[in-house]
């Protein structure tokens, strides 16, 4: 397989075409997958999250800079949201990583949310998947953004890092409850603007009720609440620290290698989900459903019919 | 009343935060078009009134038998770029209905609030000033130019640099390959200015600058050239644009993220206002904006909020708004809706006066005069049939002269639309005002449109709608706010892809574009084109200069500038000693970009 | 013919200094409303840097916007980049302020279609529907 090949040998060009199949649901990219799986697992996947305005894209930019600096390789997703009526999307997260554009250890890939819920895209990843045997070893996720609902970057990294800003309302701040139970490192973004103490007060009650509500653990990890202001790289160095310091203590505990591992589970059952909505809509039987419709049958019966009638269809193959 | 006022609201959200189509879209369903101007009066049971009696009796029994038997050609009448409903007839009664005020809301010319015109006699004493843009390649060849322009009977000139230098690069850049002289003269050292100031200084009047994002190193170049050539600052005008604030909202040309792009800006304003306090220290250029499709209100409402920013960091180095406001100078372009035109033009002007009594509290009536230079805009100008553009400039011109013109008018060339200038379109261009001054007699009287009551009303709406545009972004944290959230940037990016598709699917009629087109057209007219040897030629006098130059000085004087921005200290006097010391023009930007970063928006593209 | 399971990925990209943004906005909300995903890399783009994020974006066309006078030297040099990266096959479409003395040039160097400016934006979404849908889709 000559893209799976290439694409662990660091070749963009077949690690970008990978994607491609992928997201095209090309077979040839389930190929690769399973061509390059031996290559994979190294790779620290952090998810980037938080309100539209924090600033991801330009704090990406700046860690993107500082990990290189450790000499990190860099694979980027960044997220944007497709338009629900039309599909179409306007990713434009690069034009805050211009600067990155000509660094070869550094790979961005752009993907719109394709009217997957979650802020997230479907591709996201087996992105990942192919970024991680491409050999970049820190993986930047950044999603859309829309405010709610971005519980799926937990699912997917082993470091959530919620990012904040200052003199947003805590009722805007205040969606993000659900993701604070789960951040593992909280930055606050464009420090330098007025608010700031107000908002850390904010996160850090929000904090302290998270860690009184779980039973204690020695080596329990402590959430960081930090401050950034990433247009200037201020406070994006101890951002980095953080990620680093999350990915050792997840080592040490065991955990690097089982959030890998619940992620991949959570993927086979998507694509499990995926394959069977395929059959089902294969082997829907549509004089059940004209029976449906015509109010002749009703709706419970139909659907165990139909599900008879998968089973029946899966057992001759 | 209560209804006309939140008709205006709902017109005034149109420059909302919505960020996509989307929003739009979502939005359409429930939210009806904004009302128009005059609707209320329409709509409302007529008062009891003479005029408005007759106005519907009028209605009833003369237009509307005619009417259905003669169906409207359109659908419905909207003005270009507001897309307000037009009425099929204003009568003082629709006046009268908006609380129209004489005295209040037009009053004479020379007086507040300067409706009719900042000047007590309108252009009867003297014309507006004739401008045109220039400026290309290297100095030496720009000197030619402009005195070919200075013979045509010009007294003022206009003086772009090319990309490489308003994006604060030299030259030899590997970056700005290619572009070098292209747009406007390349400026890399003071050598560039000693060889364009080669020019008859006793016909130049006037002179405007535009170099934005570097603007004081520009500064310190203009003022050490003139030095060099032993011209006394005093006998003419220097004016430099410096008008940043407006780059981030639409033109892009910009180094350093805004509140330093501000700051540098006001160090500008400070040193002028204290050393060459005749000069002219800043232009607001709606006329930027007007080209991002911006509608009147917009342009109205941001450039003033953009005024404000300046205004304010002003103040805060220890100057009074009396002071400070009569530097202030705005360009504005009119685009082929004639009466959108005029009465723009004459709401800026009131507009202006209200918000510096009301918010600022000016007493001198200087600060409350509004400088304004008026153009036709470019980009009504086609590229098919360009000829065209001169009946189409001359009408522009028209509404200029119309709307008071301001101090000075500047038209571009029927070319423009294609490529950079030809010879022959700057002498077309340059008659073309005096046509418009000598020929037509709308010089001739005072504000000639005012007490028409379509342009009456049409001009209170649109300065209605244009503050409660600009409270909305005094709300937000005013202008640096709305550049920062790209507020500016969305609402223009909406206007941008609606306006497109008003031509694409023929709601607006665009000869040549989408109407009366040719088949066989030739779309090459006449360009510009500039001799490829310019960029070498630059970059080997460049080059020349640095082996030249005492460098151990020009270091030296880059440390000083990095450490005049690292204080906080005003850049003029620091970049003033680096331009001597013939450091260049991208030198002392890169020494700045050292202290104040480089500036990525959050998103480039405007409306996105 | 196998359909399309994925919108059509384009990169818009403005090279050289000059930053006039208004046609580059209508042509990306259009292609938005197409449904296309568009990709963005920005203003003072390099040939080189354009090059780098087609390849990584693996988007199926790329397009320049140009309104200065660069576009002899940048355009061909982005072509061949592209080439030599093995991306030669992505359509490349230039549009903005170019003369049709320059056509014969860029088309030689291996700019695809060039949109002169004031183009209608269907007829750009248009053409670039009819090329998508005669590329191979990806088998069921």
């Amino acid at each position: 397989m000559e893209v799976a090949a290439a694409l662990v040998k660091g070749n963009v060009a077949a690690g970008a075409r990978a994607m491609r199949w992928l997201d095209d649901r090309d077979p040839r990219g389930a190929d690769v997958v399973s061509a390059v799986i031996g290559h994979t697992g190294g790779a620290h996947v952090v998810g980037l999250t938080g309100p539209p305005g924090a600033g991801k894209s330009t704090l990406a930019s700046a860690l993107i800079a500082e990990a290189r600096r450790r000499e990190h390789r860099v694979g980027v997703v960044a997220v944007d949201p497709s338009s629900p009526f039309t599909g179409g999307a306007i990713l434009g997260d690069r034009v805050r990583m211009a600067r990155h554009a000509l660094d070869p250890d550094v790979f961005i890939r752009s993907v719109g949310t394709r009217g997957q819920a979650g802020g997230l895209s479907r591709s996201t990843h087996d992105t990942c998947l192919i970024l991680d045997a491409m050999g970049y070893d820190l993986i930047l996720v950044e999603t859309v953004g829309v405010g709610q609902d971005e519980i799926e970057i937990v699912a997917l990294a082993h470091t959530t890092v919620i990012v904040g800003l200052p003199g947003l309302g805590d009722e805007v701040q205040a969606v993000k409850a659900g993701l604070m139970e789960v951040g593992e490192i909280i930055v606050i973004n464009k420090a330098d603007r007025e608010g700031l103490d107000h908002t850390l007060q904010h996160y850090e009650t929000m904090l302290h009720l998270r860690a009184s509500a779980q039973p204690d653990a020695p080596d329990a990890w402590t959430p960081p609440l930090l401050t950034a202001v990433a247009t200037r790289e201020e406070g994006t160095a101890a951002v980095v620290d953080a990620i680093e310091a999350h990915g050792r203590w997840l080592r040490a505990n065991g955990e690097f290698a089982a959030r890998s591992g619940r992620r991949a589970r959570a993927q086979a059952m998507v694509l499990l989900r995926d394959r069977l909505s395929t059959l089902l809509d294969q082997h829907a039987d549509p004089q059940v459903l004209a029976a449906v419709e015509a109010r002749e049958l009703d709706v419970y019966s139909a659907a165990d019919a139909l599900l008879a009638g998968l089973r029946e269809a899966l057992r001759r193959g | 009343m209560h209804r006309k006022g939140s008709a205006l609201r709902r017109a005034s959200q149109r420059a909302d935060t919505m960020s996509t189509e989307d929003h739009a879209r979502a939005e359409r369903g429930d939210q009806q078009r904004p009302s128009r101007p005059g609707e209320a009066a329409a709509d409302a049971t007529p008062p009891d009134d003479g005029i408005a009696a007759a106005a519907a009796r009028w209605q009833a029994e003369t237009r509307a038998p005619f009417v259905a038997d003669n169906p409207e050609r359109r659908d419905a009448f909207l003005t270009q770029a507001l897309k307000w409903s037009v009425n099929p007839l204003y009568t003082p009664a629709d006046l009268e209905a908006m609380g129209f005020d004489y005295l209040r809301d037009v009053g004479f010319p020379g007086e507040y609030p300067y409706t009719r015109g900042t000047g007590p006699n309108g252009h009867r004493s003297a014309l507006w000033t004739m401008t045109q843009v220039t400026g290309f390649g290297k100095g030496e060849e720009w000197a030619k130019r402009a005195r070919y322009m200075l013979d045509q009977g010009l007294s003022g000139l206009i003086l772009e640099h090319d990309l490489p230098t308003t994006n604060g690069y030299d030259s030899d850049d590997p970056l700005v390959a290619g572009e070098v002289g292209r747009a406007g003269m390349a400026l890399d050292s003071l050598e560039d200015l000693e060889q364009a100031f080669d020019l008859p200084f006793d016909k130049l009047q006037y002179l405007m600058s535009v170099c934005n994002a570097p603007q004081p190193v520009n500064l310190a170049m203009i003022i050490a050239a003139l030095e060099k050539k032993g011209v006394d600052p005093r006998d003419f005008v220097l004016h430099i644009v410096n008008g940043i604030l407006i780059e981030y909202t639409c033109v892009g040309r910009y180094i350093y993220p805004p509140e330093h792009g501000l700051k540098l800006a006001t160090d500008c304003i400070e040193y002028i206002i204290r050393h060459h306090p005749n000069w002219a220290p800043i232009s607001i250029i709606a006329a930027q904006l007007q080209p991002a499709k911006a509608n009147p209100v917009q342009e109205i409402a941001f450039s003033l909020a953009i005024a404000c920013a300046y205004i304010d960091a002003t103040l805060e180095r220890g100057f009074d708004i009396d002071t400070v406001a009569p530097y202030f100078h705005f360009v504005v372009n009119v685009d082929m809706d004639f009466f959108e035109g005029v009465c723009k033009l004459r709401a800026f002007r009131k507009c202006w006066a209200r918000l510096m009594r009301e918010r600022y509290g000016a007493t001198n009536p200087a600060a409350m005069k509004i400088r304004m230079m008026t153009s036709p805009t470019t980009t009504a100008l086609t590229l098919q049939q360009p000829l065209n553009n001169i009946g189409r400039l001359a009408i522009m011109a028209t509404a200029c002269a119309l709307g008071g013109a301001g101090e000075h008018m500047t038209t571009p060339l029927h070319d423009e639309a294609h490529a950079l200038p030809a010879e022959e379109a700057i002498r077309v261009g340059a008659a073309l005002q005096h046509i418009v001054a000598h020929e037509t007699g709308v010089a001739d009287t005072i504000d000639p449109l005012a007490g028409s009551y379509y342009v009456e009303a049409l001009t209170k709406q649109i300065e209605d709608a244009a503050f409660a545009e600009m409270d909305k972004v005094f709300e937000m944290g005013g202008a640096l706010a709305a550049i920062r959230t790209g507020y500016f940037q969305r609402a223009l990016g909406r206007e941008q892809y609606e306006r497109h598709r008003d031509i694409e699917e023929g709601r607006r009629k665009w000869v040549g574009v989408n109407h009366l087109t040719l088949e066989e057209e030739q779309r090459e007219i006449e360009i510009f084109r500039l001799d490829e040897q310019v960029e070498e030629q630059q970059i080997a006098r460049l080059r020349s200069l640095r082996e030249r130059r005492d460098q151990a000085a020009v270091d030296a004087a880059l440390d000083g500038v990095r450490e005049a921005a690292a204080a906080g200290d005003n850049l003029l006097p620091a970049c003033l000693v680096a331009v001597k010391a013939y450091a260049t023009h991208g030198e002392i930007c890169a020494a700045m970009r050292d202290v104040f970063g480089q500036y990525t928006p959050d998103s480039q593209l405007a409306g996105v | 013919m196998a359909g399309h399971t994925r919108p059509l990925r384009i990169l818009l990209a403005k090279l050289g200094m000059d930053t006039h943004t208004v046609g580059v906005t209508v042509i990306a909300h259009a292609l938005r409303e197409a449904g296309m995903e568009v990709i963005f890399t920005g203003l003072k783009q390099t040939p080189a840097m354009v090059a780098a994020a087609a390849i990584q974006e693996d988007v199926d066309v790329v397009g320049i916007s140009t309104l200065s006078a660069g576009h002899t030297r940048s355009l061909p040099q982005l072509a061949q980049l592209l080439r030599e990266a093995g991306a030669g096959d992505k359509l490349l479409l230039a549009g903005g302020v170019i003369p049709e003395e320059d056509r014969p040039l860029l088309e030689q160097a291996g700019v695809d279609r060039i949109f002169t400016m004031g183009s209608d934006t269907r007829e750009i979404v248009d053409y670039l529907n009819q090329w998508w849908s005669r590329q191979p889709g990806s088998p069921d």
